[in-house]
Formats: C-alpha cells, sequence, structure tokens
C-alpha cells in the first residue's frame, strides 16, 4: 500500500471562471499533491489560469500576500521568467485554451500548519495558442491562517471542462 | 472497535480495523488503499537499448508516474530518451513529438533546450557506464489512454555524466500531439549505442 491518498476529486461543472476545491486540507496530512487535468476553456480564446488559496472558512484569500516565482519554458521560442510579490490575483499555474488544454502536479505544504506559511510548488505541460510550454513554479502565501483548499481561476476565458484530484502524504506516527 | 496501538495519519479517523461495509465505502469513495497503485517494475539488464511496459492500464489511469533510478548505458555519456505507442507497443512512433525542458548543471552551464519536431523526448541529461554515473528520474503522464486528446508529459531529473563531476538536472515537459490512444512506454537508447542498466517502476495515480 503506498502512502499516497485519494481525498477529493473535484470537476469544472458548466462553463465557469473559477473552480474551487475548499475544505480538502486537513490536520491529518503536512502535505498535499495535486492533479490537475484537462483544464480547457470552453471557447478557443486562450487563457492564464490563476492559483488562489481558500481559508478555513471557505473563502478564497484575496489579500495582497502571494509571491511566486517560476520558468516557463515555450518549444517555439525563449524561455522566460515569471516573479511577482504580494500579489492577490494569485500565480500562474498554467495557460491553456481549447481542444487540448493543460495538465500539472502541485504539492502544497503545511497548509493547516498556524506556524508555517503555506507553500506550493507544481509543474505543468500544456498547449496554448498552439504552442508547447511547460511551467515550473513555487508560491508562497505569507500568512499563517488554516488554508483549507484552493482556487483555479481563469479571468478572461471560462473553462468547461478539467479534473482537479487531492492525495494526502501519509505520515505514519511511529 | 478495539484499540490496536498509535495510528497512522489517514483520510478517515480509525483505530486500524474496519467492517466490511467500511471497506466497501471507502473503496466507493477511492480511499480505501493507497492511491500510487503499481503496474509493473521492470529492469534493464544491459542486454538491450530499450526497456518497455506495454500493459500500462491507460483504460484505468489518466495520470501515470515512471519512476527510474539508477539508470546508465554502455556507451558514455548517452541519453534515454521516452517514446510512445499506438499499437500495444509492437512499435514506437519515432516522429513528431515537441518538448521544452531546462537543464542546470553543477560543472557546466544551464541551457535552454526545446523542440518542435524530435523523434523522442528527453528526460535527463548524460550518464556514464556505471552505476556511480547514472540517471535518476521521474516522468508524469497525461491523458495517454484518451483518444481525443494528446499525450503530455512532465519530468525531473538528476544525473551524472561520464567523467563523474557533471550533475545534471532536467525539468520540463513534452507533448505528442497527436489525439489517439498510447498505449505503451518506451525508454531508449535511439542511436542503439548503449544498451541500458538500471531499474523502472511505473504507477497508476489512483482516481475514482
Amino acid at each position: 500500500m503506498s502512502n499516497l491518498r485519494l481525498i477529493n476529486e473535484t470537476s469544472v461543472s458548466g462553463s465557469v471562471n473559477t473552480l474551487e476545491v475548499p475544505y480538502v486540507f486537513t490536520s491529518d496530512f503536512d502535505i498535499y499533491k495535486v492533479t490537475i487535468k484537462d483544464w480547457e476553456t470552453a471557447s478557443t480564446t486562450a487563457d492564464n489560469c490563476y492559483m488562489r488559496f481558500i481559508d478555513n472558512s471557505g473563502n478564497i484569500i484575496t489579500t495582497a500576500t502571494i509571491d511566486f516565482a517560476g520558468l516557463g519554458m515555450i518549444a517555439t521560442t525563449s524561455f522566460y521568467e515569471s516573479k511577482n510579490t504580494n500579489q492577490s490575483a494569485g500565480s500562474i499555474v498554467f495557460g491553456s485554451d481549447n481542444p487540448e488544454g493543460a495538465n500539472a502536479v502541485m504539492y502544497f505544504f503545511n497548509p493547516m500548519n498556524t506556524n508555517s506559511y503555506t507553500f506550493s510548488m507544481h509543474q505543468s505541460a500544456e498547449i496554448k495558442n498552439n504552442n508547447f510550454t511547460s511551467i515550473k513554479q513555487i508560491q508562497v502565501l505569507k500568512q499563517t491562517g488554516l488554508v483549507s483548499g484552493f482556487s483555479l481561476t481563469n479571468y478572461v476565458s471560462p473553462v468547461d471542462k478539467g479534473t482537479v484530484r487531492v492525495y494526502g502524504l501519509r505520515v505514519d506516527n511511529g | 472497535m478495539p484499540y490496536i496501538g498509535t495510528q497512522p495519519n489517514d483520510v478517515k479517523k480509525n483505530t486500524g480495523l474496519y467492517t466490511p461495509s467500511e471497506i466497501l465505502q471507502l473503496t466507493k469513495d477511492g480511499s480505501w488503499g493507497g492511491s500510487l497503485e503499481l503496474i509493473a517494475e521492470q529492469t534493464a539488464d544491459g542486454t538491450s537499448t530499450s526497456l518497455n511496459f506495454t500493459d500500462i492500464k491507460e483504460n484505468i489511469y489518466d495520470v501515470h508516474l515512471l519512476q527510474v533510478h539508477s539508470m546508465f548505458t554502455s556507451s558514455a555519456n548517452k541519453l534515454i530518451r521516452i517514446r510512445l505507442s499506438n499499437d500495444g507497443g509492437s512499435s514506437f512512433i519515432a516522429s513528431g513529438y515537441q518538448y521544452a525542458y531546462q537543464i542546470m548543471q553543477s560543472n557546466g552551464s544551464f541551457s535552454e533546450q526545446r523542440s518542435t519536431s524530435v523523434t523522442f523526448i528527453n528526460v535527463h541529461t548524460n550518464v556514464g557506464t556505471v552505476l556511480l554515473e547514472s540517471a535518476n528520474f521521474y516522468v508524469y503522464f497525461y491523458n495517454l489512454g484518451n483518444s481525443s486528446k494528446y499525450s503530455f508529459l512532465t519530468h525531473q531529473s538528476s544525473s551524472m555524466d561520464n567523467t563523474g563531476t557533471i550533475l545534471g538536472s532536467t525539468f520540463g515537459g513534452g507533448v505528442l500531439p497527436t489525439a489517439e490512444t498510447h498505449n505503451a512506454i518506451q525508454l531508449i537508447e535511439p542511436n542503439l549505442l548503449g544498451n541500458l542498466t538500471g531499474t523502472a517502476k511505473l504507477y497508476g495515480v489512483k482516481e475514482i
């Protein structure tokens, strides 16, 4: 038996700008793994997807406390750095369009530890505007409050496909 | 239920004993057992330039994890690449791949690697001919079994070159931009100059 435990599976329903995945982080785990598959815009208009954190009351955290740094790797042109501090809109996890969409694996660290910031990192693979791109990025929410989940938002072009699975990395107490 | 000692953190609080109905419910919820399910483990013994996974259960899993460790080649400074098959491994596709990844080297340069028309997908830096100069990497595959989607992958690696002085790492991804089912995975030294030695494990990442 592996120590990876499936906790939650959430899929996009209809055409939406935001998919919320609240109440999936608990004190049972310190580290969570998330797979995101087929994040796809409803139209052919490409867009970037931003990740934000959700507090223990189920509300998206909108204070300007997110820092991030990453590298965008594009098959057709030069790579680019992506970085910023004190952002409220979240950090870009990937871009996508229709019909191929985006896929990624993310990790979250210490979301329910009030002595720690909540850190995350991810790596993606997607087709956007006919260009293959992979993004490797780290993020931190510079708050020590409880984080129960996260949200994914396309601010411009809604999505109508996407599946998010959350896993806990089990820790044995000895 | 009797208490049998300190219990691990778990999806469902428990004392370690489950009733049949609890097991059925947890199985239905996708929470029974681990969520990283070993599909196959293969060992390359140095007699072939490729290692194939031909029963990958692509109809069950839409995310696969391939872990490769301690893999090296019989010829110096070779790369072990990824290819996919659409016929169960009878043949492997040798054109049309795209990739983009970053190389970091401890005793060398960092560089961008990209292509929109290659015969394989690179996932690590040069390795040597002995265990001390081997490649270790993981690859996530997405949508291999979805005939209406491209097959994507992301990867990260840590390898030592043939001189034993350059630690190299890669991270990035690739795609085979053909909407069809891909039902076998190949690790190959495509120049057919270096036989593979090492171990690879393929997992399915469980879904409900």
